[in-house]
Protein backbone atom coordinates (compact mmCIF):
# COMPACT_ATOMS: atom_id res chain seq x y z
CA UNK A 1 0.00 0.00 0.00
CA UNK A 2 2.81 2.39 0.62
CA UNK A 3 1.02 4.48 3.19
CA UNK A 4 3.25 4.68 6.21
CA UNK A 5 1.15 5.65 9.15
CA UNK A 6 3.70 5.41 11.88
CA UNK A 7 6.87 6.88 10.44
CA UNK A 8 6.26 10.59 10.66
CA UNK A 9 9.63 11.65 9.38
CA UNK A 10 9.18 10.75 5.71
CA UNK A 11 7.43 13.63 3.89
CA UNK A 12 5.71 12.36 0.77
CA UNK A 13 6.57 8.86 -0.28
CA UNK A 14 5.95 7.41 -3.70
CA UNK A 15 2.96 5.59 -2.34
CA UNK A 16 1.45 8.87 -1.23
CA UNK A 17 1.73 10.34 -4.68
CA UNK A 18 0.09 7.33 -6.26
CA UNK A 19 -2.68 7.50 -3.70
CA UNK A 20 -3.30 11.17 -4.35
CA UNK A 21 -3.38 10.69 -8.10
CA UNK A 22 -5.78 7.77 -7.77
CA UNK A 23 -8.08 9.64 -5.43
CA UNK A 24 -8.13 12.66 -7.67
CA UNK A 25 -8.99 10.57 -10.69
CA UNK A 26 -11.86 9.03 -8.75
CA UNK A 27 -13.09 12.46 -7.73
CA UNK A 28 -13.01 13.62 -11.33
CA UNK A 29 -14.92 10.54 -12.41
CA UNK A 30 -17.57 11.43 -9.88
CA UNK A 31 -17.85 15.10 -10.75
CA UNK A 32 -17.19 15.42 -14.47
CA UNK A 33 -20.43 13.84 -15.68
CA UNK A 34 -22.35 16.51 -13.79
CA UNK A 35 -20.23 19.27 -15.19
CA UNK A 36 -20.80 17.97 -18.71
CA UNK A 37 -24.48 17.70 -17.92
CA UNK A 38 -24.74 21.35 -16.92
CA UNK A 39 -22.60 22.41 -19.83
CA UNK A 40 -24.71 20.58 -22.35
CA UNK A 41 -27.95 21.83 -20.89
CA UNK A 42 -27.07 25.15 -22.45
CA UNK A 43 -26.29 23.74 -25.87
CA UNK A 44 -28.57 23.40 -28.83
CA UNK A 45 -29.27 20.00 -30.27
CA UNK A 46 -27.52 20.94 -33.48
CA UNK A 47 -24.34 21.83 -31.65
CA UNK A 48 -24.47 18.72 -29.52
CA UNK A 49 -24.70 16.44 -32.50
CA UNK A 50 -22.09 18.11 -34.60
CA UNK A 51 -19.25 18.94 -32.28
CA UNK A 52 -17.62 18.37 -28.93
CA UNK A 53 -18.95 21.08 -26.65
CA UNK A 54 -16.47 22.41 -24.16
CA UNK A 55 -17.88 25.81 -23.29
CA UNK A 56 -21.35 26.89 -22.28
CA UNK A 57 -23.73 27.55 -25.13
CA UNK A 58 -26.59 29.94 -25.61
CA UNK A 59 -29.57 27.67 -25.97
CA UNK A 60 -30.68 27.49 -22.39
CA UNK A 61 -33.99 29.23 -23.00
CA UNK A 62 -34.72 27.26 -26.16
CA UNK A 63 -34.04 24.03 -24.35
CA UNK A 64 -36.27 25.15 -21.57
CA UNK A 65 -39.13 25.80 -23.94
CA UNK A 66 -38.69 22.47 -25.68
CA UNK A 67 -38.52 20.66 -22.38
CA UNK A 68 -41.69 22.19 -21.03
CA UNK A 69 -43.49 21.15 -24.19
CA UNK A 70 -42.96 17.55 -23.28
CA UNK A 71 -43.11 17.59 -19.51
CA UNK A 72 -44.16 20.20 -17.02
CA UNK A 73 -41.13 19.76 -14.84
CA UNK A 74 -42.18 22.06 -12.04
CA UNK A 75 -45.41 20.14 -11.75
CA UNK A 76 -43.49 16.91 -11.47
CA UNK A 77 -41.24 18.46 -8.89
CA UNK A 78 -44.28 19.44 -6.91
CA UNK A 79 -45.66 15.92 -7.18
CA UNK A 80 -42.44 14.51 -5.86
CA UNK A 81 -42.72 16.89 -2.92
CA UNK A 82 -46.35 15.96 -2.35
CA UNK A 83 -45.25 12.38 -1.91
CA UNK A 84 -41.94 12.87 -0.17
CA UNK A 85 -42.88 15.32 2.57
CA UNK A 86 -45.96 13.58 3.99
CA UNK A 87 -44.15 10.28 3.56
CA UNK A 88 -41.22 11.44 5.62
CA UNK A 89 -43.46 12.89 8.32
CA UNK A 90 -45.42 9.66 8.44
CA UNK A 91 -42.33 7.53 8.74
CA UNK A 92 -40.83 9.82 11.33
CA UNK A 93 -43.84 9.91 13.58
CA UNK A 94 -45.11 6.34 13.29
CA UNK A 95 -41.60 4.98 13.26
CA UNK A 96 -40.56 6.81 16.40
CA UNK A 97 -43.82 5.87 18.05
CA UNK A 98 -43.21 2.20 17.33
CA UNK A 99 -39.57 2.42 18.34
CA UNK A 100 -40.61 4.00 21.63
CA UNK A 101 -43.19 1.28 22.16
CA UNK A 102 -40.66 -1.45 21.47
CA UNK A 103 -37.94 0.06 23.57
CA UNK A 104 -39.57 1.41 26.67
CA UNK A 105 -42.49 -0.90 27.20
CA UNK A 106 -42.91 -4.51 28.10
CA UNK A 107 -45.72 -6.59 26.73
CA UNK A 108 -46.38 -10.12 25.71
CA UNK A 109 -44.97 -11.12 22.37
CA UNK A 110 -42.89 -7.97 22.04
CA UNK A 111 -39.74 -9.83 21.12
CA UNK A 112 -41.52 -12.00 18.60
CA UNK A 113 -43.22 -9.03 17.01
CA UNK A 114 -39.98 -7.13 16.71
CA UNK A 115 -38.25 -10.16 15.27
CA UNK A 116 -40.95 -10.66 12.66
CA UNK A 117 -40.74 -7.00 11.75
CA UNK A 118 -37.03 -7.31 11.14
CA UNK A 119 -37.65 -10.34 8.94
CA UNK A 120 -39.94 -8.26 6.77
CA UNK A 121 -36.85 -6.41 5.63
CA UNK A 122 -35.90 -9.51 3.70
CA UNK A 123 -38.87 -9.28 1.38
CA UNK A 124 -37.63 -7.14 -1.47
CA UNK A 125 -39.97 -4.44 -2.67
CA UNK A 126 -40.20 -5.71 -6.22
CA UNK A 127 -41.70 -8.98 -5.08
CA UNK A 128 -44.58 -7.28 -3.40
CA UNK A 129 -45.08 -4.93 -6.31
CA UNK A 130 -47.66 -7.00 -8.14
CA UNK A 131 -49.50 -7.79 -4.95
CA UNK A 132 -49.54 -4.15 -3.92
CA UNK A 133 -50.87 -3.20 -7.33
CA UNK A 134 -53.77 -5.58 -6.96
CA UNK A 135 -54.50 -4.47 -3.41
CA UNK A 136 -54.50 -0.86 -4.50
CA UNK A 137 -56.71 -1.66 -7.48
CA UNK A 138 -59.27 -3.29 -5.23
CA UNK A 139 -59.11 -0.45 -2.72
CA UNK A 140 -59.43 2.21 -5.38
CA UNK A 141 -56.08 3.69 -4.47
CA UNK A 142 -54.48 3.33 -7.85
CA UNK A 143 -53.39 6.55 -9.47
CA UNK A 144 -53.50 8.49 -6.24
CA UNK A 145 -50.68 10.05 -4.29
CA UNK A 146 -51.68 7.93 -1.30
CA UNK A 147 -50.41 4.85 -3.07
CA UNK A 148 -46.87 6.17 -2.74
CA UNK A 149 -47.24 7.91 0.60
CA UNK A 150 -48.94 5.27 2.74
CA UNK A 151 -46.26 2.55 2.49
CA UNK A 152 -44.05 4.93 4.47
CA UNK A 153 -45.86 3.67 7.54
CA UNK A 154 -43.95 0.40 7.28
CA UNK A 155 -40.35 1.59 7.33
CA UNK A 156 -38.52 -1.09 9.26
CA UNK A 157 -35.11 0.52 9.09
CA UNK A 158 -36.39 3.69 10.74
CA UNK A 159 -37.92 1.78 13.60
CA UNK A 160 -34.75 -0.21 14.08
CA UNK A 161 -32.55 2.87 14.00
CA UNK A 162 -34.80 4.98 16.22
CA UNK A 163 -35.05 2.20 18.73
CA UNK A 164 -31.35 2.22 19.44
CA UNK A 165 -31.40 6.00 19.34
CA UNK A 166 -34.09 6.10 22.00
CA UNK A 167 -32.17 3.59 24.05
CA UNK A 168 -29.15 5.86 24.04
CA UNK A 169 -30.95 9.11 24.48
CA UNK A 170 -33.89 8.74 26.80
CA UNK A 171 -33.45 7.98 30.43
CA UNK A 172 -36.27 6.20 32.19
CA UNK A 173 -36.05 8.72 35.01
CA UNK A 174 -37.61 11.43 32.88
CA UNK A 175 -40.48 9.16 31.92
CA UNK A 176 -41.04 8.09 35.51
CA UNK A 177 -41.23 11.63 36.83
CA UNK A 178 -43.61 12.64 34.08
CA UNK A 179 -45.90 9.77 34.96
CA UNK A 180 -45.79 10.72 38.61
CA UNK A 181 -46.80 14.22 37.60
CA UNK A 182 -49.91 12.70 36.10
CA UNK A 183 -49.05 12.83 32.40
CA UNK A 184 -50.82 10.44 30.09
CA UNK A 185 -48.73 8.19 27.87
CA UNK A 186 -49.50 10.02 24.64
CA UNK A 187 -48.71 13.33 26.27
CA UNK A 188 -45.39 11.95 27.43
CA UNK A 189 -44.59 10.83 23.92
CA UNK A 190 -45.59 14.02 22.18
CA UNK A 191 -44.20 16.50 24.67
CA UNK A 192 -41.14 14.75 26.07
CA UNK A 193 -39.93 11.91 23.88
CA UNK A 194 -40.35 13.55 20.50
CA UNK A 195 -38.49 16.76 21.36
CA UNK A 196 -35.66 14.76 22.88
CA UNK A 197 -35.35 12.71 19.70
CA UNK A 198 -35.40 15.69 17.42
CA UNK A 199 -31.83 15.33 16.14
CA UNK A 200 -32.18 11.64 15.45
CA UNK A 201 -35.49 12.09 13.68
CA UNK A 202 -34.00 14.85 11.55
CA UNK A 203 -31.11 12.64 10.52
CA UNK A 204 -33.18 9.62 9.59
CA UNK A 205 -35.78 11.83 7.93
CA UNK A 206 -33.24 13.27 5.54
CA UNK A 207 -32.25 9.78 4.47
CA UNK A 208 -35.90 8.82 4.08
CA UNK A 209 -36.58 11.95 2.07
CA UNK A 210 -33.83 11.16 -0.38
CA UNK A 211 -35.13 7.59 -0.71
CA UNK A 212 -38.67 8.69 -1.34
CA UNK A 213 -37.63 11.46 -3.68
CA UNK A 214 -35.62 9.04 -5.77
CA UNK A 215 -38.20 6.29 -5.77
CA UNK A 216 -38.90 5.21 -9.31
CA UNK A 217 -40.65 1.88 -9.52
CA UNK A 218 -43.54 2.72 -7.20
CA UNK A 219 -44.73 5.92 -8.88
CA UNK A 220 -44.10 4.26 -12.22
CA UNK A 221 -46.37 1.37 -11.36
CA UNK A 222 -49.09 3.00 -9.31
CA UNK A 223 -49.51 6.40 -10.94
CA UNK A 224 -50.68 6.50 -14.50
CA UNK A 225 -51.72 10.10 -15.05
CA UNK A 226 -48.98 12.15 -16.59
CA UNK A 227 -49.84 15.25 -14.60
CA UNK A 228 -49.42 13.37 -11.35
CA UNK A 229 -46.10 11.80 -12.16
CA UNK A 230 -43.05 12.35 -10.02
CA UNK A 231 -39.80 13.85 -11.21
CA UNK A 232 -37.71 10.71 -11.82
CA UNK A 233 -40.47 9.07 -13.84
CA UNK A 234 -41.11 12.24 -15.81
CA UNK A 235 -37.47 12.49 -16.81
CA UNK A 236 -37.41 8.89 -17.97
CA UNK A 237 -40.62 9.58 -19.86
CA UNK A 238 -39.08 12.55 -21.57
CA UNK A 239 -36.18 10.44 -22.65
CA UNK A 240 -38.41 7.82 -24.17
CA UNK A 241 -40.67 10.33 -25.91
CA UNK A 242 -38.52 13.07 -27.21
CA UNK A 243 -34.92 12.26 -27.40
CA UNK A 244 -34.60 14.29 -30.53
CA UNK A 245 -33.66 17.42 -28.65
CA UNK A 246 -30.76 16.39 -26.48
CA UNK A 247 -30.24 19.84 -25.05
CA UNK A 248 -33.70 19.79 -23.55
CA UNK A 249 -33.15 16.37 -22.02
CA UNK A 250 -29.83 17.49 -20.53
CA UNK A 251 -31.66 20.42 -19.02
CA UNK A 252 -34.31 18.22 -17.45
CA UNK A 253 -31.63 16.01 -15.95
CA UNK A 254 -29.75 19.07 -14.73
CA UNK A 255 -32.76 20.53 -12.95
CA UNK A 256 -33.47 17.23 -11.26
CA UNK A 257 -29.88 16.85 -10.17
CA UNK A 258 -29.63 20.42 -8.90
CA UNK A 259 -32.43 19.78 -6.44
CA UNK A 260 -30.51 16.88 -4.93
CA UNK A 261 -27.32 18.90 -4.98
CA UNK A 262 -28.91 21.64 -2.93
CA UNK A 263 -30.25 19.16 -0.40
CA UNK A 264 -26.84 17.52 -0.23
CA UNK A 265 -24.96 20.74 0.32
CA UNK A 266 -27.31 21.70 3.10
CA UNK A 267 -27.45 18.37 4.83
CA UNK A 268 -24.34 16.49 3.84
CA UNK A 269 -23.14 16.18 7.39
CA UNK A 270 -26.19 14.18 8.31
CA UNK A 271 -26.23 12.10 5.16
CA UNK A 272 -22.62 10.99 5.05
CA UNK A 273 -22.32 10.94 8.80
CA UNK A 274 -25.31 8.70 9.20
CA UNK A 275 -23.97 6.16 6.77
CA UNK A 276 -20.50 6.36 8.21
CA UNK A 277 -21.54 5.65 11.74
CA UNK A 278 -23.50 2.62 10.69
CA UNK A 279 -26.60 4.45 11.76
CA UNK A 280 -26.21 4.20 15.48
CA UNK A 281 -25.12 7.74 16.11
CA UNK A 282 -27.02 9.78 18.67
CA UNK B 1 -29.55 -2.00 36.23
CA UNK B 2 -33.21 -2.11 37.16
CA UNK B 3 -33.76 1.52 36.18
CA UNK B 4 -33.05 0.91 32.50
CA UNK B 5 -36.08 -1.24 31.86
CA UNK B 6 -39.58 -0.07 32.62
CA UNK B 7 -41.61 -2.01 35.12
CA UNK B 8 -43.34 -4.88 33.37
CA UNK B 9 -47.08 -4.74 33.02
CA UNK B 10 -47.60 -1.21 34.20
CA UNK B 11 -47.03 0.43 30.83
CA UNK B 12 -47.59 -2.70 28.79
CA UNK B 13 -50.92 -1.83 27.27
CA UNK B 14 -49.73 1.46 25.81
CA UNK B 15 -46.71 -0.20 24.34
CA UNK B 16 -48.91 -2.35 22.18
CA UNK B 17 -50.90 0.68 21.15
CA UNK B 18 -47.81 2.56 20.07
CA UNK B 19 -46.40 -0.18 17.90
CA UNK B 20 -49.78 -0.93 16.40
CA UNK B 21 -49.78 1.53 13.46
CA UNK B 22 -46.37 0.32 12.39
CA UNK B 23 -47.26 -3.35 12.70
CA UNK B 24 -50.54 -2.87 10.88
CA UNK B 25 -48.67 -0.99 8.17
CA UNK B 26 -46.22 -3.84 7.85
CA UNK B 27 -49.02 -6.33 7.61
CA UNK B 28 -50.90 -4.38 4.98
CA UNK B 29 -48.03 -3.05 2.89
CA UNK B 30 -45.46 -5.82 3.14
CA UNK B 31 -46.91 -9.09 4.28
CA UNK B 32 -50.31 -8.95 2.60
CA UNK B 33 -48.87 -7.96 -0.82
CA UNK B 34 -46.36 -10.75 -0.55
CA UNK B 35 -49.10 -13.25 0.13
CA UNK B 36 -51.22 -11.75 -2.62
CA UNK B 37 -48.38 -12.09 -5.10
CA UNK B 38 -47.96 -15.68 -4.07
CA UNK B 39 -51.65 -16.36 -4.47
CA UNK B 40 -51.75 -14.70 -7.87
CA UNK B 41 -48.87 -16.87 -8.97
CA UNK B 42 -51.16 -19.81 -8.54
CA UNK B 43 -53.74 -18.36 -10.91
CA UNK B 44 -53.71 -17.60 -14.58
CA UNK B 45 -54.69 -13.98 -14.11
CA UNK B 46 -54.36 -12.20 -17.37
CA UNK B 47 -55.75 -8.73 -17.88
CA UNK B 48 -55.99 -9.05 -21.63
CA UNK B 49 -57.90 -12.30 -21.84
CA UNK B 50 -59.74 -11.53 -18.60
CA UNK B 51 -59.04 -14.90 -17.09
CA UNK B 52 -58.62 -15.31 -13.38
CA UNK B 53 -58.86 -18.87 -12.19
CA UNK B 54 -56.84 -21.07 -9.93
CA UNK B 55 -54.39 -23.26 -11.81
CA UNK B 56 -52.10 -24.55 -9.15
CA UNK B 57 -48.43 -24.76 -10.00
CA UNK B 58 -48.88 -24.46 -13.72
CA UNK B 59 -47.08 -21.12 -13.80
CA UNK B 60 -44.12 -22.58 -12.00
CA UNK B 61 -43.88 -25.41 -14.47
CA UNK B 62 -43.80 -22.85 -17.20
CA UNK B 63 -41.22 -20.83 -15.30
CA UNK B 64 -38.79 -23.69 -14.96
CA UNK B 65 -38.91 -24.30 -18.69
CA UNK B 66 -38.73 -20.62 -19.60
CA UNK B 67 -35.49 -19.81 -21.38
CA UNK B 68 -36.03 -16.11 -20.78
CA UNK B 69 -36.10 -16.70 -17.04
CA UNK B 70 -32.65 -18.20 -17.16
CA UNK B 71 -31.30 -15.62 -19.56
CA UNK B 72 -32.65 -12.79 -17.42
CA UNK B 73 -31.16 -14.46 -14.38
CA UNK B 74 -27.80 -14.67 -16.07
CA UNK B 75 -28.01 -11.04 -17.23
CA UNK B 76 -28.75 -9.90 -13.70
CA UNK B 77 -25.95 -11.97 -12.21
CA UNK B 78 -23.49 -10.99 -14.91
CA UNK B 79 -24.05 -7.29 -14.42
CA UNK B 80 -23.72 -7.78 -10.70
CA UNK B 81 -20.46 -9.70 -11.09
CA UNK B 82 -19.09 -7.02 -13.37
CA UNK B 83 -19.62 -4.33 -10.79
CA UNK B 84 -18.97 -6.09 -7.50
CA UNK B 85 -15.24 -6.58 -8.00
CA UNK B 86 -14.34 -3.00 -8.83
CA UNK B 87 -16.80 -1.70 -6.30
CA UNK B 88 -15.52 -3.62 -3.30
CA UNK B 89 -11.94 -3.40 -4.42
CA UNK B 90 -11.87 0.33 -4.92
CA UNK B 91 -14.02 0.95 -1.87
CA UNK B 92 -11.61 -1.02 0.26
CA UNK B 93 -8.63 0.82 -1.14
CA UNK B 94 -10.30 4.15 -0.50
CA UNK B 95 -11.26 3.12 2.99
CA UNK B 96 -7.73 2.06 3.84
CA UNK B 97 -6.44 5.37 2.63
CA UNK B 98 -9.16 7.30 4.42
CA UNK B 99 -8.45 5.53 7.65
CA UNK B 100 -4.97 7.00 7.67
CA UNK B 101 -5.66 10.27 9.37
CA UNK B 102 -2.92 12.18 7.65
CA UNK B 103 -4.74 12.65 4.37
CA UNK B 104 -5.89 16.19 3.77
CA UNK B 105 -9.26 16.87 2.25
CA UNK B 106 -10.60 13.52 3.39
CA UNK B 107 -14.03 14.87 4.27
CA UNK B 108 -14.32 16.61 0.95
CA UNK B 109 -13.39 13.46 -0.94
CA UNK B 110 -15.92 11.44 0.98
CA UNK B 111 -18.57 13.97 0.07
CA UNK B 112 -17.64 13.85 -3.58
CA UNK B 113 -17.52 10.07 -3.82
CA UNK B 114 -20.85 9.76 -2.08
CA UNK B 115 -22.70 12.21 -4.30
CA UNK B 116 -23.50 9.88 -7.22
CA UNK B 117 -25.38 7.72 -4.77
CA UNK B 118 -27.88 10.47 -4.09
CA UNK B 119 -29.01 11.12 -7.62
CA UNK B 120 -31.70 8.68 -8.54
CA UNK B 121 -30.77 5.78 -10.75
CA UNK B 122 -33.32 6.58 -13.42
CA UNK B 123 -32.00 10.11 -13.95
CA UNK B 124 -28.46 8.77 -14.09
CA UNK B 125 -29.65 6.31 -16.70
CA UNK B 126 -31.04 9.17 -18.78
CA UNK B 127 -27.77 11.04 -18.44
CA UNK B 128 -25.87 7.94 -19.46
CA UNK B 129 -28.10 7.49 -22.50
CA UNK B 130 -27.13 10.99 -23.54
CA UNK B 131 -23.42 10.63 -22.84
CA UNK B 132 -23.00 7.16 -24.30
CA UNK B 133 -25.05 7.78 -27.41
CA UNK B 134 -23.62 6.20 -30.51
CA UNK B 135 -23.37 8.98 -33.05
CA UNK B 136 -24.10 11.92 -30.85
CA UNK B 137 -22.83 10.91 -27.44
CA UNK B 138 -20.39 13.13 -25.62
CA UNK B 139 -18.08 10.32 -24.66
CA UNK B 140 -17.60 9.08 -28.19
CA UNK B 141 -16.92 12.62 -29.35
CA UNK B 142 -14.38 13.10 -26.59
CA UNK B 143 -12.61 9.84 -27.27
CA UNK B 144 -12.40 10.56 -30.99
CA UNK B 145 -11.12 14.04 -30.32
CA UNK B 146 -8.45 12.67 -28.03
CA UNK B 147 -7.51 10.14 -30.64
CA UNK B 148 -8.27 7.15 -28.47
CA UNK B 149 -10.71 5.66 -30.96
CA UNK B 150 -11.47 6.39 -34.59
CA UNK B 151 -15.03 5.15 -34.92
CA UNK B 152 -17.80 5.88 -32.46
CA UNK B 153 -18.49 2.89 -30.26
CA UNK B 154 -22.05 1.68 -30.03
CA UNK B 155 -21.97 1.48 -26.26
CA UNK B 156 -25.62 0.90 -25.63
CA UNK B 157 -26.41 -1.05 -28.76
CA UNK B 158 -23.88 -3.80 -28.36
CA UNK B 159 -24.82 -6.43 -25.78
CA UNK B 160 -21.39 -6.71 -24.19
CA UNK B 161 -20.65 -3.03 -23.82
CA UNK B 162 -24.23 -2.26 -22.79
CA UNK B 163 -23.89 -4.58 -19.83
CA UNK B 164 -20.52 -3.09 -19.08
CA UNK B 165 -21.96 0.41 -19.10
CA UNK B 166 -24.77 -0.60 -16.75
CA UNK B 167 -22.32 -2.30 -14.42
CA UNK B 168 -20.11 0.77 -14.58
CA UNK B 169 -23.01 3.06 -13.72
CA UNK B 170 -23.91 0.97 -10.73
CA UNK B 171 -20.30 0.95 -9.65
CA UNK B 172 -20.16 4.72 -10.04
CA UNK B 173 -23.27 5.16 -7.91
CA UNK B 174 -22.21 2.89 -5.10
CA UNK B 175 -18.47 2.72 -4.59
CA UNK B 176 -18.48 5.89 -2.51
CA UNK B 177 -21.20 4.51 -0.31
CA UNK B 178 -19.26 1.28 0.22
CA UNK B 179 -16.05 3.24 0.84
CA UNK B 180 -17.68 5.24 3.60
CA UNK B 181 -19.02 2.09 5.23
CA UNK B 182 -15.67 0.36 5.04
CA UNK B 183 -13.92 3.40 6.49
CA UNK B 184 -16.14 3.25 9.51
CA UNK B 185 -15.44 -0.43 9.87
CA UNK B 186 -11.70 0.07 9.71
CA UNK B 187 -11.74 2.97 12.10
CA UNK B 188 -13.60 0.81 14.57
CA UNK B 189 -10.67 -1.56 14.74
CA UNK B 190 -8.69 -0.71 17.87
CA UNK B 191 -5.40 0.82 16.91
CA UNK B 192 -3.48 -1.21 19.46
CA UNK B 193 -3.91 -4.24 17.28
CA UNK B 194 -2.40 -2.49 14.29
CA UNK B 195 0.41 -1.17 16.43
CA UNK B 196 1.10 -4.60 17.81
CA UNK B 197 1.45 -5.75 14.23
CA UNK B 198 4.02 -3.07 13.51
CA UNK B 199 6.01 -4.00 16.57
CA UNK B 200 5.98 -7.57 15.40
CA UNK B 201 7.55 -6.38 12.16
CA UNK B 202 4.64 -6.81 9.79
CA UNK B 203 4.61 -4.47 6.82
CA UNK B 204 1.57 -2.48 5.70
CA UNK B 205 0.23 -5.14 3.36
CA UNK B 206 0.52 -7.89 5.92
CA UNK B 207 -1.06 -5.70 8.53
CA UNK B 208 -4.01 -5.10 6.29
CA UNK B 209 -4.58 -8.64 5.18
CA UNK B 210 -4.06 -10.49 8.41
CA UNK B 211 -5.27 -7.97 10.93
CA UNK B 212 -7.53 -5.29 9.56
CA UNK B 213 -9.44 -7.30 7.00
CA UNK B 214 -10.56 -10.08 9.32
CA UNK B 215 -11.69 -7.53 11.90
CA UNK B 216 -13.91 -5.74 9.42
CA UNK B 217 -15.45 -8.95 8.26
CA UNK B 218 -18.91 -8.08 9.65
CA UNK B 219 -18.91 -4.76 7.83
CA UNK B 220 -17.68 -6.47 4.70
CA UNK B 221 -20.36 -9.13 5.02
CA UNK B 222 -23.07 -6.52 5.41
CA UNK B 223 -21.91 -4.53 2.39
CA UNK B 224 -21.51 -7.67 0.32
CA UNK B 225 -24.95 -9.02 1.17
CA UNK B 226 -26.79 -5.76 0.64
CA UNK B 227 -24.90 -5.30 -2.63
CA UNK B 228 -25.98 -8.70 -3.74
CA UNK B 229 -29.62 -8.43 -2.79
CA UNK B 230 -29.74 -5.00 -4.38
CA UNK B 231 -27.95 -6.23 -7.46
CA UNK B 232 -30.40 -9.04 -8.01
CA UNK B 233 -33.23 -6.52 -8.06
CA UNK B 234 -31.58 -4.43 -10.75
CA UNK B 235 -34.43 -2.68 -12.52
CA UNK B 236 -34.22 1.07 -12.96
CA UNK B 237 -31.12 1.59 -15.03
CA UNK B 238 -31.80 -1.18 -17.57
CA UNK B 239 -35.39 -0.14 -17.86
CA UNK B 240 -34.73 3.52 -18.47
CA UNK B 241 -31.82 2.97 -20.81
CA UNK B 242 -33.81 0.57 -22.94
CA UNK B 243 -37.18 2.27 -22.47
CA UNK B 244 -38.48 -0.89 -20.93
CA UNK B 245 -37.50 -3.44 -23.52
CA UNK B 246 -34.22 -4.84 -22.34
CA UNK B 247 -32.56 -4.66 -25.71
CA UNK B 248 -30.29 -5.17 -27.42
CA UNK B 249 -31.08 -8.79 -27.82
CA UNK B 250 -32.25 -9.13 -24.23
CA UNK B 251 -28.80 -8.18 -23.05
CA UNK B 252 -30.18 -5.79 -20.49
CA UNK B 253 -33.27 -7.79 -19.63
CA UNK B 254 -32.80 -8.27 -15.92
CA UNK B 255 -35.08 -10.48 -13.86
CA UNK B 256 -37.10 -7.68 -12.36
CA UNK B 257 -37.44 -5.95 -15.71
CA UNK B 258 -38.86 -9.07 -17.29
CA UNK B 259 -41.22 -9.48 -14.35
CA UNK B 260 -42.38 -5.92 -14.85
CA UNK B 261 -42.91 -6.39 -18.56
CA UNK B 262 -44.92 -9.55 -17.96
CA UNK B 263 -47.07 -7.93 -15.31
CA UNK B 264 -47.72 -4.53 -16.79
CA UNK B 265 -47.13 -4.76 -20.50
CA UNK B 266 -48.28 -8.16 -21.56
CA UNK B 267 -50.60 -8.17 -18.57
CA UNK B 268 -49.89 -11.74 -17.58
CA UNK B 269 -50.12 -11.11 -13.88
CA UNK B 270 -50.41 -14.72 -12.88
CA UNK B 271 -47.22 -15.75 -14.58
CA UNK B 272 -45.45 -12.53 -13.57
CA UNK B 273 -46.23 -13.34 -9.95
CA UNK B 274 -44.64 -16.74 -10.33
CA UNK B 275 -41.67 -14.96 -11.87
CA UNK B 276 -41.49 -12.69 -8.83
CA UNK B 277 -41.52 -15.71 -6.57
CA UNK B 278 -38.75 -17.19 -8.62
CA UNK B 279 -36.67 -14.07 -8.13
CA UNK B 280 -37.38 -14.17 -4.42
CA UNK B 281 -36.41 -17.81 -4.11
CA UNK B 282 -33.17 -17.26 -6.01
CA UNK B 283 -32.32 -14.21 -3.90
CA UNK B 284 -33.01 -16.04 -0.66
CA UNK B 285 -30.88 -19.01 -1.62
CA UNK B 286 -27.94 -16.93 -2.75
CA UNK B 287 -28.19 -14.70 0.31
CA UNK B 288 -28.22 -17.69 2.62
CA UNK B 289 -25.22 -19.26 0.94
CA UNK B 290 -23.23 -16.05 0.95
CA UNK B 291 -24.07 -15.38 4.54
CA UNK B 292 -22.78 -18.78 5.59
CA UNK B 293 -19.73 -18.44 3.42
CA UNK B 294 -18.76 -15.04 4.72
CA UNK B 295 -19.44 -15.75 8.31
CA UNK B 296 -17.37 -18.90 8.33
CA UNK B 297 -14.95 -17.67 10.92
CA UNK B 298 -16.17 -15.63 13.82
CA UNK B 299 -14.05 -14.06 16.45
Amino acid sequence: MGVRGMKRKKPKSFGHVIAYIGLTILALICLLPFLVMMLNATQSHADLTSKLTLLPGTSLLDNYRTMTDVINIWNNLLNSLIIAIPGVILTGYIGTLAAYGFEKFQFHGKGLLFGISMCMMIIPGQISLIGMYEIYADAGLLNTFWSCILPSVANVLTVYWMRSYIYQTIDNAILESATIDGCGEFKIFNHIVLPLCKTGIMTISIMNFVSLWNDFIQPLTFITTKEMQTLPVAIAYMKSQDFSDMGAVYLAVAISTLVIMVIYLLFNAQIVGNVADGGVKG
Amino acid sequence: MMMKRSGAGRKGYYGMLFVLPFVLGLAYFRFYPFMKTFYTSLTNTNMITFTESFVGFQNYERLIKDATFYSSLWVTVKIWLLNIGPRLGIALLCAVVFAQSRLKGKQFLKMVYYFPNLVNASTIAVLASLLFGWQTGYINKLLIQLGVIREPINWLGTPGTAQGVVAGLIWWMWFGHSAVMFTTGILAVPSEIGEAGIIDGANAWQRFWYITFPMIRPTFAYVFLTTMVGGLQNFEIPRVITDGIGSPNKALLTMTLQMYILAFRSMQRGYASAYAMGIFAFTAIVAAISYKFINRKTY
